[in-house]
């Protein structure tokens, strides 16, 4: 016999034992008890990658070292890292045309290495967002210059676009995005937040991300 | 027997068995432990179809015709179709070669030459046998340079039932892109065919629904910055012999990336 539930309203007090809530087609009436990634946070798997302040210029990931973004998820860290909320700051007013990308770097391995994809990164520190935990990430944060042979792959473009030279004096704009889960990034793989064009524009991107324990065998 | 459950509050330490938390109003507590796609994700079933870094000019999807030399618009790709006495190479083409691809710099010179006319719009073709429905999740279009396009806003559309061997679509082997499975790192392929830029069509795409990208402007340069991305979260699903376009309504010609990101979920037993 199915387990079943009781159509329609009820009010009900603390402590009391209740029938289940459906409703009238069945189905199970729900109310979601926090906020979107409260559990996750609370268990201490969220962080916060972030460029200075200050901001970075950014460029295009290739060949040789350039100035960007990068989270790279190192081949031991038994972790997922999902990227979730992007957005991007703008410091200065002077820009060059163009549109911010994702790009990654399949081969990355777990750390600097002779003859590795990444060989050099200045290395930031990504904040826990249970602010207060002081738990630290297992990824290599990159908020300002790395060097990776051979470049990054490009992946897709964000849809942000700077069309004008000149900043100053335009309207405030809004760039973000919630990837929602929509990539996922295996040990041994890094991610990047570039544009097409070294932009002379000093930026700030920010991102908040996900470091999930893998399922056994994953 | 009813399934019941605790109204009120309750705090709990890991590896306690617990009732079912009720509400008030007896609806169950629920709190989300992971975002929207993540599950698809893991199990290798996202996607990412994009149009090369560099760009590609934008054009309303259409269908092939044979033009004229003479006649080519600046921007639109062709493929030679008979060379006569047109040299092609003057017009952007690496030879005189019928089946050559190329975009038009100019409208050609000569009488004789010919060449198909191909649609240049992102496509997914979900073709019959592929066992997977596509479910779009999110499009995104990055524009490149100074852009100077028609006004209009971008489009939807598709070709429905067009067909694995027919020919209504056909992709030449050289523009057949390659997804890159989202879980990064994984090594599982798409099943289904996406062309980044380049299709011939016998029929034209139908028109489905626009997308709030909106042109306002022939001459984008020195305007504000945009963002252009659109969610689909499970609004449509394009299901095995069925074909998609994102293009725009107008003939544009300037150069932008457009970007998809979708799922490609095994079709259970049944069809659906």
């Amino acid at each position: 016999m199915p387990n079943v539930n009781l159509v329609g309203p009820q009010v009900v007090t603390d402590t009391q034992s209740a029938p289940q809530r459906a409703d009238n087609y069945g189905d199970l009436c729900v109310q979601e008890g926090g906020a979107k990634y409260q559990e996750l946070v609370r268990r201490g798997y969220g962080f916060i990658y972030s460029q200075a302040s200050t901001g970075v210029a950014l460029a295009v990931p290739a060949a040789g070292a350039s100035t960007n973004f990068m989270v790279w998820n190192p081949t031991r860290s038994e972790r997922y890292f999902v990227p979730l909320k992007i957005t991007l700051g703008i410091v200065s007013t002077t820009a060059v045309l163009g549109n911010i990308c994702l790009y990654y770097v399949p081969d990355a391995g777990d750390g600097i290495a002779t003859g590795g994809r990444i060989v050099s990164y200045t290395a930031a520190t990504p904040v826990n967002t249970l602010i207060g935990s002081g738990l630290g990430s297992r990824m290599n944060f990159a908020a300002g210059v790395e060097n990776i042979t051979g470049g990054a792959t490009f992946l897709k473009t964000l849809g942000w676009s700077i069309l004008a030279n000149d900043l100053s004096g335009k309207n405030m704009q809004v760039f973000e995005t919630d990837l929602e889960g929509s990539l996922i990034f295996r040990p041994g793989t890094a991610f990047i937040v570039a544009p097409t064009t070294a932009v002379a524009s000093v930026c700030i991107i920010s991102c908040f991300g996900l470091e999930l324990p893998m399922p056994p065998g994953a | 027997m009813l399934n019941t459950g605790l109204v009120g509050v309750q705090v709990a330490p890991d590896g306690r068995e617990v009732p079912i938390r009720l509400d008030s109003y007896a609806n169950v507590v629920i709190q989300r432990n992971g975002p929207w796609y993540m599950e698809q994700c893991r199990r290798g079933n996202c996607f990412v179809y994009s149009q090369p870094a560099a760009g590609v000019n934008q054009f309303a999807p259409t269908a092939t015709s044979v033009i004229t030399t003479g006649a080519f618009v600046t921007g639109q790709r062709y493929q030679i179709a008979n060379v006569g006495d047109t040299d092609f190479t003057l017009i952007g083409a690496a030879s005189n070669t019928i089946g050559v691809e190329f975009v038009a710099t100019g409208p050609g010179g000569g009488t004789t030459g010919t060449a198909n006319l191909m649609s240049s719009t992102p496509m997914i073709w979900n073709r019959a046998d592929s066992g997977v429905n596509f479910i779009p999740i999110r499009l995104t279009m990055g524009l490149i340079g100074a852009v100077a396009p028609v006004l209009g806003p971008f489009g939807l559309w598709a070709i429905p039932s067009p067909g694995d061997s027919s020919g209504v679509v056909t992709v030449p082997s050289a523009d057949v892109g390659t997804p890159v499975n989202s879980l990064i790192g994984n090594s599982k392929k798409s099943n289904v065919v996406f062309s980044p830029q380049a299709q011939l069509l016998t029929t034209a795409p139908t028109f489905v629904k626009s997308l709030p990208w909106n042109i306002l402007a022939n001459d984008l340069t020195g305007k504000n910055m945009i963002t252009l991305e659109y969610n689909f979260t499970g609004r449509a699903i394009v299901r095995p012999n069925n074909a998609v376009f994102i293009g725009p309504i107008a003939a544009d010609a300037f150069l932008a990336i457009i970007s998809i990101e979708g799922m490609e979920i095994p079709i259970q037993s049944g069809g659906i």
